[in-house]
């Protein structure tokens, strides 16, 4: 009784969520805690304006032979019972214990966590993490994380797919301070049977379908500006590599006009899963990866790219200033960074596209399907007509735009 | 406000209170550090904050000290509505609250009173739902009441809702669920008074001539009244601070925002630590003329 308790599938899920919840609220509590004493001490002392540039800390990898890596929920195999083969396989290859720690849920919620710490230049608690572009971008530009050392990584100059360094680095031009852990395509996901019964079309082929008045209140979108947004202002034929502010207006005036009639129901997080899963959205824009690894449970799910343009982003890993053992996490990029572990990963469930040459040919020998299919590997023709990039943000524009966005998507109007 | 209700209630001899020995110093210094450490000190660089000014860079995140007060009429205005949405959801949750927890307290504190076993298991009963996370249960609710989940089929069945209609996301979820988790505060203070309810009183009712309505409007409610009104403050209060309820990712949706999430938005989102320092600073004093007002009214100042 108590088995077939365990092994329902709705039961998992609520454990998996509330897990998740209880992280995110532990790091909520652990945010707000960390920054009223910040806030005390500042009432203290508040340096004025003057940041002191910081170096790297004393790296202590010769005596201490663990690296500890901080990343985001569907990323690594084994995750279900913490198994992770790929990396007891790192720690095998390098003698380094690696600490892999399923912590980031959100990029602000992470960096509220760490900000202290960062701008101190002291330890985080992680040797690495991996943030999004314009995370990265933005840790960058302050000075928080350190310069990579080439010399310790001989499998990223060898195998790092070009596109990677340059079309998707514009964050970090020549790729100084960060590499690519894995990109992510945001899509349109649905429900195939549910969005054919209200619509009557097999599927969505762009945003005017997502409107149609028959899908009221079964949308979702992504809390995610830089995905949702960049979605709609594709739409309308605007090219995000480069939009306005006046673009950026009009997607925004399209999303509030339907979050205020309804049509929009949710706008989430990762959460947005367990809507597809429990009816609550039958389409809406994800992220290509989660809804492809969820098709094994769930056959009637499916995403597609649109015409008029999908979302590319990158998760990238970064070394903090005040990481302990510097030396070891380049050791861990460098293995990440074989083609065979990275298509191990492919293979073993983790569908998102990855930055290093050769993996997919190696995927191919033992699943030809997976290697083909372009949500996972992108083709050039993939990137070249279907995925776009969203610009990087001035500070001010950053400010702004994410402002908007919140009071958006939170109904503020 | 006197603490009168905790306090002696014969008058107390001249001199008593003044003598301070060192051992009731030494025991409250505990209290009079953690007050200071965990309530002053975070109020008052709270206060600081929300008085912040932007930094000339215009980086996210930034600010530095100023005295800008433009920052409350800004969150004032810029949030009115979940402001005014927050007060009306704790509002309608503690009434329902109160009209179940009453039945429910007098049940268990009067007619019960013979079975004092069965007392004990019913109490416990009301707290078991505490044993299980907060978050679990409302993640439960929202798994339980999903679209094609058995509960909203077998209403839509009934035609009791329409095909297109859902639960989840709306006002209906999130007043639903502040509800339920809000419960047990309500019936625990109201089970403490009824408990202790003198049943020689109703019978004195009865006695002249008073019916049963009459009975409970004259003795039982006035007699419990302290029980409500501690009660609704202890649901109210801590109902309009809500965040998880009404958040997108449990039982709410963009519609359904409350003061809460305004703040979790502004402080770990966007980083405005001002507008999110003064929206929680409006929110404690709005609360403090309520709870003021409210006790004013119901004369029962003694609770403060």
């Amino acid at each position: 009784m108590n088995d077939q308790i365990a092994n329902d599938p709705m039961f998992q899920q609520v454990l998996a969520q509330a897990k998740k919840a209880q992280a995110t609220r532990r790091a909520v509590l652990a945010g707000s805690g960390a920054t009223a004493l910040a806030l005390a001490l500042a009432a203290c002392a508040k340096p004025g304006g003057a940041t002191k540039k910081l170096t790297p800390a004393k790296d202590l990898s010769g005596s201490e032979k663990v690296v500890v890596w901080d990343n985001w929920p569907y990323y690594m195999d084994g995750e279900t019972d913490q198994s992770f083969p790929s990396v007891k396989a790192f720690e095998k290859a390098t003698g380094i214990k690696c600490d892999y720690n399923i912590v980031i849920n959100d990029n602000n919620e992470y960096f509220a966590k760490i900000k202290n710490s960062l701008a101190s230049g002291t330890d985080t608690g992680a040797d690495t993490f991996c943030l999004t572009d314009w995370m990265a971008g933005r840790l960058i530009t302050s000075g928080y994380v350190q310069p990579l050392q080439y010399d310790l990584l001989p499998n990223v100059t060898a195998n790092l797919n070009g596109s990677f360094k340059t079309t998707f680095g514009t964050f970090d031009p020549g790729r100084k301070y960060s590499l690519t852990w894995k990109g992510i395509v945001g899509a349109i996901g649905y429900h195939k049977s549910n969005y054919k019964k209200l619509t009557g079309k097999a599927a969505p082929t762009s945003i005017e379908d997502l409107w149609n008045p028959a899908l009221k209140g079964k949308i979702s979108m992504l809390s995610e500006m830089r995905d949702t947004l960049g979605i709609l202002m594709m739409a309308d034929g605007v090219k995000i590599d480069s939009f306005t502010k006046n673009d950026f207006e009009k997607a925004l005036n399209t999303f509030s006009k339907y979050v205020g009639n309804g049509q929009i129901r949710q706008i989430n997080g990762n959460d947005y899963t367990q809507l597809f899963t429990n009816g609550d959205v039958v389409a809406g824009v994800v992220w290509a990866g989660d809804i492809v690894s969820m098709q094994a449970d769930n056959p009637e799910l499916d995403v597609v790219l649109l015409e008029s343009g999908s979302t590319f982003a990158c998760d990238n890993y970064l070394i903090p200033m005040g990481a302990p053992h510097a030396k070891n996490a380049h050791e861990l990029i460098n293995f990440f960074y074989e083609p065979e572990v990275a298509a191990a990963l492919a293979l073993h469930g983790v569908y998102y596209t990855t930055p290093v040459n050769g993996a997919q040919a190696i995927a191919a020998k033992t699943d030809p399907k997976l290697a083909a299919n372009e949500l996972i590997f992108p083709t050039d023709q993939t990137f070249a007509t279907k995925l776009q990039q969203f610009r990087d943000l001035t500070p001010q524009e950053d400010n702004e735009f994410s402002k908007a966005w919140s009071d958006a998507s939170k109904g503020v109007v | 406000m006197a603490f009168a209700a905790f306090g002696p209630s014969q008058p107390v001899v001249a001199g008593a209170g003044k003598k301070s020995s060192p051992i009731v110093l030494a025991l409250l210094l505990p209290g009079i550090i953690y007050l200071g450490l965990f309530f002053l000190t975070p109020l008052i660089s709270l206060i600081i904050t929300a008085v912040e000014v932007p930094d000339a860079s215009g980086a996210i995140g930034a600010y530095n000290y100023g005295f800008d007060i433009s920052n409350f009429g800004y969150v004032a205005t810029h949030y009115f509505q979940q402001i005014l949405r927050s007060f009306l959801y704790a509002t309608i949750a503690t009434v329902l609250a109160l009209l179940i927890s009453y039945p429910l307290a007098y049940f268990i504190g009067v007619r019960m009173r013979r079975f004092a076993v069965l007392q004990r298991i019913l109490v416990t009963l009301v707290i078991a739902p505490f044993f299980i996370s907060f978050l679990l249960r409302t993640l439960a609710w929202k798994q339980l009441l999903a679209d094609n989940s058995w509960a909203i089929e077998t209403l839509k069945a009934l035609h009791l809702m329409g095909a297109n209609d859902y639960f989840i996301g709306t006002p209906g979820s999130v007043i639903f669920g502040l509800t339920y988790n809000f419960i047990p505060f309500m019936t625990l203070p109201l089970y403490t008074t009824l408990e202790r309810l003198d049943l020689r009183l109703l019978e004195a009712g009865s006695d002249l001539y008073a019916n049963s309505r009459h009975v409970f409007t004259r003795v039982t409610l006035p007699i419990t009244l302290p029980g409500i009104i501690s009660g609704t403050l202890l649901t109210f209060i801590p109902i309009s601070g809500d965040y998880v309820n009404a958040s997108a990712n449990y039982l709410g949706s963009s519609k359904t925002s409350m003061i809460g999430n305004m703040v979790e938005a502004d402080f770990l989102q966007n980083l405005q630590y001002p507008s999110a320092a003064a929206l929680s600073v409006l929110f404690m004093a709005v609360i403090l003329v309520l709870v003021w007002v409210y006790v004013k009214k119901s004369g029962t100042e003694d609770l403060l």
